[in-house]
C-alpha cells in the first residue's frame, strides 16, 4: 500500500502540487487530468525520481526514499518520454535493463520473450529500435516496466502514440495487471481508463479533486446533464445558457450535450453523466483545444 | 472481475519458493551487507558485459585507448630524456580518461532519455558509474602496466615499477576527488572545476617549477608514492561504498 501524506512539490516559486493526501492499494488507478495539472510531477515522486518539497510517501509504512533499492526492486516505471539506445534491439535493451534490475540472464531471456509476445512485438525482437514507430517504442517501454514483475507499476501517459487497436490491447493488458498489484496510469484521455480503472484520481488546482470510482464521480453531475437538438444558428445563444460539453451535426440540426444546474427546459432529454462529462465540466476553463 | 479469480489458489513452484525464501531471508537480514558482498552480487547479477549501456560507448572507449596508444607509440620524437614528461603524462591522463568516459556515458543517457528509467532500476545510474569506476580502475591499471612494459622495452630509463605506481596513484587520487564531488552532489560547475584544477594544477606546477615537479615525479622515493597510493585506494573504497548506497535522482551534472 502506498500512502501520500501532505505531499507538496514546488519548482522554485511555483507550486505544482499542494498538500496531497492519497492512499493506493492493489488495483488499477487512473490519474486523470489535463496537461500541466501535475500528473508527471506526482508520478516522478512516486518513482523516487524527485523528492517532495514537503510531506512524505510511504510504502507499507516505510518512506520510499529510505527504502532505496528495496522499493526500486518492487517498482516498474514508464516515463512520459521513454528513451532508448538507437543501436539496440528490444531484446538487447531489455536484457540490459533486466541486468540493472538484478534479474539473471537466463531468467531474463524467458521473461523478455514472454513480454514481447504480450505487447505484440515478437517479430522485431532483434531489429534495431531506431527504425521503430512511436507506438512500437512505447510498447517496448511497457514491456520494460514489467520485467521485474513489479508490485507497483507506474505508467506516465502510456497510450501516447498508440493507435486505436494498440490502445484496446493495452487496456486489456492493464486490467489484467491490475488484479494483483498496484497500477497507476496517468492520462488526459478519458477513454483510456474509463472502462478499466477501479478508481480515478483527478487533480485540479494543485490538489486532489476526486479519488473515487467512475460511477461515484459521475454521480456528482447526476441530473444535470442533458441532450437536445437545436438549430445551428441557436448555438451561440445556447452557450450562454448552459455549459456545452459536445455538439454533433445530425440532419441539419445540432445535437448538443450540456450541463445545466437549474430548472430544465421540457424539451431537454436528461442523460446519464459520463466521465468525459465530468472531465469537460471540471476542466472547462483550461482544456479548450486540448482533448 | 476479481471475484471469479477467488477460487484459484496459485501454488508457487519450487524455484519460485526458493527465491521467495531467499528474498525473505535477505530482507530479514537486510541493512548493509558488506561492501564486497554487494559488489560480488552486482558482478553476478549485472555481469561485465552490461557495464556499457550502448555500443557507442564501447566504440568510444576503444577509440580513446587507441589514441593514447598512438600518442605513446607512434609519436617518434619522444626522446629518452623526456622521461619526466612520460611520468607526468601518465599521472595526468589515466584519470582524465576515466572522467571523460563517465561524462560521455552520462551525457549519452541524458540525450537518449534513458536516464529516468535506469534511475528507477534496482541498480541506478550512480551505482553503475561507481561500479564501473572500479572495473575501469582495474582495467586501467592492467592497461597502464602493459603500456609501461612497452615503454620499458623502448626506453631503458623508465623504471617499470615506478611508472606503474605513479600512474596508479594518479588514478586513485583523482578517483577519490571525482567520487567525493559526485557524492557531495554539488553542481556541474563543481565537477568541471575539479577536473579543470586537476589538469591546470599539474600543468602549472610543471610550468612554475619544472625541476621540483619533475624531481617529485622522478626522484620521490617509491615508498612515499606507495603510501599515497594506499591512502588514496583506501579512501577510494570508502567513498565508493558510500556512493553505492546513495540514491538521488535529481543528479549532479
Ligand atoms: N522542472 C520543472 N520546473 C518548473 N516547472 C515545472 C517543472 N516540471 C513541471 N513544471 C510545471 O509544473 C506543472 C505540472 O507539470 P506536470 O507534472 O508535467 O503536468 P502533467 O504531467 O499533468 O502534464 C506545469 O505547470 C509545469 O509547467
Ligand atoms: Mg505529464
Amino acid at each position: 500500500m502506498i500512502v501520500l501524506k501532505d505531499v507538496s512539490k514546488r519548482y522554485g516559486d511555483f507550486t505544482a502540487l499542494h498538500d496531497i493526501n492519497l492512499e493506493f492499494t492493489n488495483g488499477l488507478y487512473g490519474l486523470l487530468a489535463p496537461n500541466g495539472a501535475g500528473k508527471t510531477t506526482m508520478i516522478k515522486m512516486l518513482a523516487t525520481l524527485m523528492r517532495p518539497s514537503g510531506g512524505e510517501i510511504l510504502y507499507d509504512g516505510k518512506d520510499i526514499f529510505q527504502m532505496e533499492e528495496t522499493y526500486r526492486t518492487l517498482l516498474g516505471y514508464l516515463p512520459q518520454q521513454f528513451g532508448f539506445y538507437k543501436n539496440y534491439s528490444p531484446k538487447q535493451y531489455l536484457l540490459y535493463l533486466a541486468a540493472l534490475k538484478g534479474i539473471g540472464k537466463k531468467e531474463a531471456l524467458v521473461k523478455i520473450e514472454e513480454l514481447l509476445e504480450k505487447v505484440a512485438l515478437p517479430d522485431v525482437m532483434n531489429k534495431k529500435m531506431k527504425k521503430f514507430s512511436g507506438g512500437m517504442i512505447q510498447r517496448v517501454g511497457i514491456a520494460q516496466a514489467l520485467l521485474n514483475d513489479p508490485k507497483v507499476l507506474i505508467l506516465d501517459e502510456p497510450t501516447a502514440g498508440l493507435d486505436p487497436k494498440e490502445r484496446a490491447r493495452f487496456r486489456h493488458l492493464l486490467s489484467e495487471l491490475g488484479r494483483d498489484r498496484l497500477v497507476l496510469v496517468s492520462t488526459h484521455i478519458v477513454s483510456d481508463i474509463e472502462s478499466i480503472a477501479n478508481e480515478i484520481v483527478m487533480i485540479k488546482n494543485r490538489q486532489i479533486l476526486y479519488k473515487d470510482s467512475v460511477e461515484k464521480i459521475c454521480q456528482t453531475l447526476e441530473g444535470h446533464v442533458y441532450e437536445t437538438s437545436i438549430k445551428y444558428e441557436e448555438l451561440d445563444a445556447f452557450r450562454n445558457r448552459a455549459i456545452l460539453l459536445s455538439e454533433k451535426q445530425e440532419q441539419g440540426n445540432t445535437i448538443v450535450r450540456f450541463i445545466h444546474k437549474g430548472k430544465p427546459d421540457v424539451a431537454w432529454l436528461p442523460v446519464t453523466p459520463q466521465l468525459e462529462d465530468v472531465f469537460l465540466y471540471e476542466y472547462r476553463d483550461d482544456v479548450d483545444g486540448e482533448v | 472481475m476479481m471475484r471469479k479469480e477467488k477460487m484459484h489458489i496459485p501454488m508457487p513452484d519450487d524455484e519460485r519458493m526458493e527465491m521467495e525464501i531467499k528474498k525473505i531471508v535477505a530482507q530479514g537480514l537486510r541493512r548493509q551487507p558488506s561492501f564486497w558482498v554487494s559488489l560480488q552480487t552486482i558482478v553476478q547479477q549485472i555481469g561485465f558485459r552490461q557495464l556499457f549501456s550502448d555500443r557507442s560507448e564501447q566504440v568510444y572507449l576503444w577509440m580513446m585507448a587507441l589514441m593514447v596508444g598512438v600518442i605513446f607509440f607512434v609519436k617518434p620524437d619522444l626522446a629518452v630524456e623526456q622521461v619526466a614528461d612520460v611520468y607526468a603524462f601518465l599521472f595526468l591522463v589515466s584519470p582524465v580518461l576515466f572522467f571523460v568516459f563517465s561524462v560521455y556515458t552520462y551525457a549519452n543517457k541524458i540525450t537518449n532519455g534513458t536516464y529516468e528509467v535506469e534511475m528507477t532500476c534496482k541498480y541506478d545510474v550512480y551505482q553503475m558509474i561507481a561500479f564501473r569506476m572500479l572495473a575501469f580502475s582495474i582495467v586501467t591499471i592492467v592497461m597502464n602496466a602493459a603500456m609501461i612494459a612497452g615503454f620499458v622495452a623502448l626506453y631503458e630509463n623508465v623504471a617499470f615499477l615506478r611508472a606503474l605506481v605513479i600512474s596508479t596513484t594518479g588514478l586513485f587520487v583523482f578517483s577519490v576527488f571525482f567520487l567525493f564531488v559526485m557524492w557531495k552532489r554539488r553542481s556541474t560547475m563543481t565537477v568541471v572545476v575539479v577536473i579543470g584544477s586537476w589538469l591546470l594544477g599539474n600543468i602549472l606546477a610543471k610550468q612554475v617549477n619544472a625541476s621540483l615537479y619533475n624531481d617529485m615525479l622522478v626522484h620521490l622515493p617509491l615508498v612515499v608514492y606507495a603510501l599515497v597510493l594506499i591512502g588514496a585506494a583506501y579512501m577510494y573504497v570508502q567513498l565508493l561504498k558510500k556512493f553505492m548506497r546513495q540514491h538521488n535522482a535529481e543528479g549532479v551534472f
